[in-house]
C-alpha cells in the first residue's frame, strides 16, 4: 500500500514539475506583455524605434526576451538622451550621441543574443527538454490511451445501435477474434500520441530555456526524438502484431518528427481547469463503461454455460490429411498418455508427452522401438470461432510447423513458438514417425489452440510466414 | 563566458567591461545607465562612440551565468526600471 501511495504520489509530483516547467517555458516563449514599455516617447521617434527595431529584428530569441531587450534599451536610450540634453545638446544632436554609443544595432543584437544564449543555459535547455519530454510522454500516453478508448467506445455504441435497428456493417476485425488487433492499434497510437506530446513538450521547453527560437532547436529534437522513437517503435513497443499494428507503430516516428516541425512557433494549448475536469470525467467515463462491459460479459458468460457441447465424428477432423493413423500392432491403445501442455503467450505452447504401457502390458521401451523420427506437427485448422468442428484446413498439404521431438527415457517434449509465427492462427499438433514398413503415420493428437502473434514490429518483419 | 563571442580582441573587452560591472555593482542594485554612469565615474575618461556598445551583453552575460539578478522595479515617478544586483552564495 504505502509502495503504491508512493508510486502515484511520485508521478503526481513529476506530472506536476513538468506542467511547471513548461509553463515557465512557455511564459518565456510568448504571449509576453512587456511590463516595461518605458519610454513610450522615444519609440514613436523615428531614429530610436529604427534602431530597436533593426536590433531586435536582429535578436533570434524568444518573444520575453526581444521584449525585455526591447524595453531595457528604450529606457535606457530615454535616460541618455535626457542626460546629454542636460550637458547642452539638442535633442537630434543628443539623439545620434546616445545611439552612437550604443554602436550598430545589428552587432549590438549578436552581442545580446551570444549572451542570453550562453553555455550554462543551453545545459539547462536541454536537461529541462529531456524532464519535460518524458514528463510529455507520460501525460501523452495516458491522455492518449483514455482518448481513443473513449473514441473506440462512441464506435462501438454507434456499432451497436445500427446493428439494432438492422443496418448491416461490415466486419472490420479482419478475422481477429482474440483483439489483438484493436489491442496492437491501441498500443501503437498511444505511443504515437505519447511521443509527439513529448517532442513538443522537450522542443518548447528546451527552447524557452536556452533561450533560443523553438524553431532554431526543433532540427536537433526532430532527429534525436525521430531516431529514438524510430527505434521504440521498431523494438520496444511489444504484444499482439499484424500488419495494421506494424502500420500504426510507423506512425510512432512521424508523430515525433511532424511535432517538432509542424508550427512550433506556435504556443502550447493552455490547459485550463474545465480541460482537466473533462479530462477526468472522461477517464471515469471509459474506466465505469469498461467495467460494465466487463460485467455484462461475465454475466451473458456464465448464463451461457448450460450449452450442449458438440461432439464431432473423427473423420468430420479430417485427421488422415495429416497421415494415416498408426497400426495398433505398432502402437498398441494408450501407449501414449495425455500431453502435458505448459503455456505462456512469451514462450509458446511445450507439450511433453510420455509413452506408457500399452494395451496387453506391452512396455513402452518395445512400442518406442517400432518408431523412428518421431516428431510434433503443427497443422492449421478450422477457426475456432466458426461453424462446424474445428477440423484440419484440407487447403494445407504440410504442417506449418514441425519441432523433432525430444525424447527424454520414455517422455516425448516440444516447444513451439507461435507467438513468433504470422499466420498460426488456429492449429492442432499431432505427433508422427516412420513405421517399421517406412511409413509416416499419425501417433497422437496432442490437441489444439489460437495463437496471435507476440512481439515488436521488428520480430513482425523479420517473422516467418 | 559565453561561448559565441567572435574574435579574441572582442572577447577580451567584454571580459574588461564584465569586470568593470561587477565592481560596479559592488554597491547595491543599479540600473543600466547608473552602471555606466558608476563606470565612467571611475575611470574619468570622456564618453565616446560605442562606448556604451558593451554595457548590455555583459550584464545580460553575467546575468546568465547567474552572478547577477537583475529585477524589474518601478522608480520615484512610476516608470518600471531593469536594475541588476550581483548574486551571493551567502546574503550581504
Amino acid at each position: 500500500m504505502i509502495i503504491l501511495l508512493g508510486y502515484f504520489g511520485g508521478l503526481a509530483a513529476f506530472l506536476v514539475a513538468t506542467v511547471l516547467v513548461v509553463r515557465r517555458s512557455e511564459r518565456r516563449l510568448g504571449g509576453y506583455t512587456p511590463r516595461a514599455s518605458a519610454a513610450s516617447r522615444l519609440e514613436t521617434d523615428d531614429p530610436v524605434s529604427a534602431y530597436l527595431d533593426r536590433m531586435t529584428a536582429e535578436l533570434r530569441l524568444p518573444a520575453a526576451d526581444v521584449a525585455e531587450v526591447r524595453a531595457e534599451l528604450a529606457d535606457h536610450l530615454a535616460d541618455s538622451i535626457a542626460s546629454l540634453e542636460g550637458e547642452g545638446l539638442e535633442t537630434d544632436g543628443a539623439i545620434r550621441e546616445a545611439l552612437a554609443r550604443l554602436g550598430s544595432a545589428d552587432e549590438l543584437a549578436r552581442q545580446l543574443r551570444a549572451a542570453h544564449q550562453s553555455t550554462r543555459r543551453l545545459l539547462a535547455g536541454v536537461g529541462g527538454g529531456v524532464f519535460a519530454g518524458a514528463g510529455g510522454f507520460v501525460i501523452g500516453y495516458y491522455g492518449g490511451f483514455f482518448l481513443l478508448l473513449l473514441l473506440a467506445l462512441v464506435v462501438y455504441a454507434v456499432a451497436a445501435v445500427l446493428s439494432a435497428i438492422g443496418i448491416p456493417l461490415p466486419d472490420l476485425s479482419g478475422g481477429d477474434r482474440t483483439g489483438g488487433t484493436f489491442n496492437s492499434l491501441l498500443l501503437a497510437f498511444s505511443v504515437a500520441i505519447a511521443a509527439g506530446t513529448a517532442t513538443r513538450y522537450a522542443v518548447r521547453t528546451s527552447a524557452g530555456l536556452s533561450r533560443h527560437a523553438p524553431r532554431s532547436v526543433a532540427g536537433f529534437w526532430a532527429v534525436a526524438l525521430g531516431l529514438g522513437f524510430g527505434a521504440v517503435a521498431l523494438f520496444g513497443v511489444r504484444g499482439p502484431q499484424g500488419w495494421p499494428g506494424v502500420a500504426a507503430e510507423a506512425c510512432i516516428p512521424v508523430a515525433a518528427v511532424g511535432a517538432a516541425l509542424f508550427r512550433i512557433d506556435r504556443p502550447m494549448p493552455h490547459v485550463g481547469r474545465w480541460a482537466l475536469v473533462l479530462g477526468l470525467l472522461a477517464i471515469v467515463g471509459s474506466v465505469s463503461v469498461l467495467m460494465l462491459g466487463a460485467l455484462a460479459f461475465t454475466t451473458v458468460s456464465s448464463g451461457s454455460s448450460s450449452d450442449q457441447a458438440t461432439s464431432y465424428q473423427l473423420p468430420d477432423m479430417h485427421f488422415d490429411t495429416v497421415a494415416p493413423a498408426a497400426p495398433t500392432t505398432w502402437l498398441p491403445n494408450g501407449s501414449l498418455n495425455d500431453g502435458v501442455w505448459s503455456w505462456s503467450d512469451s514462450t509458446g505452447p511445450r507439450l511433453n508427452v510420455s509413452f506408457v504401457a500399452g494395451e496387453g502390458g506391452v512396455p513402452p521401451a518395445t512400442v518406442l522401438a517400432n518408431w523412428r523420427a518421431i516428431r510434433f506437427e503443427a497443422w492449421h485448422i478450422m477457426p475456432f470461432g466458426n461453424p462446424g468442428p474445428p477440423a484440419v484446413d484440407t487447403q494445407y498439404s504440410s504442417p506449418f510447423a514441425i519441432q523433432p521431438a525430444t525424447q527424454e527415457g520414455t517422455d516425448l517434449n516440444a516447444t513451439f513458438h507461435f507467438e513468433k509465427m504470422r499466420s498460426a492462427g488456429s492449429w492442432e499438433i499431432f505427433i508422427t514417425a516412420i513405421g517399421p514398413d517406412g511409413v509416416r503415420y499419425r501417433l497422437y493428437d496432442c490437441g489444439g489452440g489460437e495463437s496471435t502473434f507476440n512481439g515488436s514490429a521488428w520480430d513482425w518483419l523479420t517473422a516467418a510466414q | 563566458m559565453s561561448r559565441l563571442f567572435g574574435s579574441r580582441e572582442e572577447a577580451r573587452a567584454l571580459a574588461a567591461e564584465r569586470r568593470q560591472v561587477l565592481e560596479a555593482l559592488n554597491g547595491g542594485a543599479l540600473t543600466g545607465p547608473a552602471v555606466m554612469r558608476r563606470i565612467s565615474e571611475t575611470s574619468g575618461a570622456a564618453a565616446a562612440p560605442g562606448d556604451e556598445s558593451l554595457l548590455y551583453p555583459a550584464l545580460h552575460s553575467l546575468e546568465a551565468e547567474w552572478r547577477l539578478t537583475a529585477t524589474w522595479q518601478s522608480d520615484a515617478q512610476g516608470k518600471p526600471r531593469r536594475s541588476y544586483r550581483r548574486r551571493r552564495l551567502l546574503g550581504r
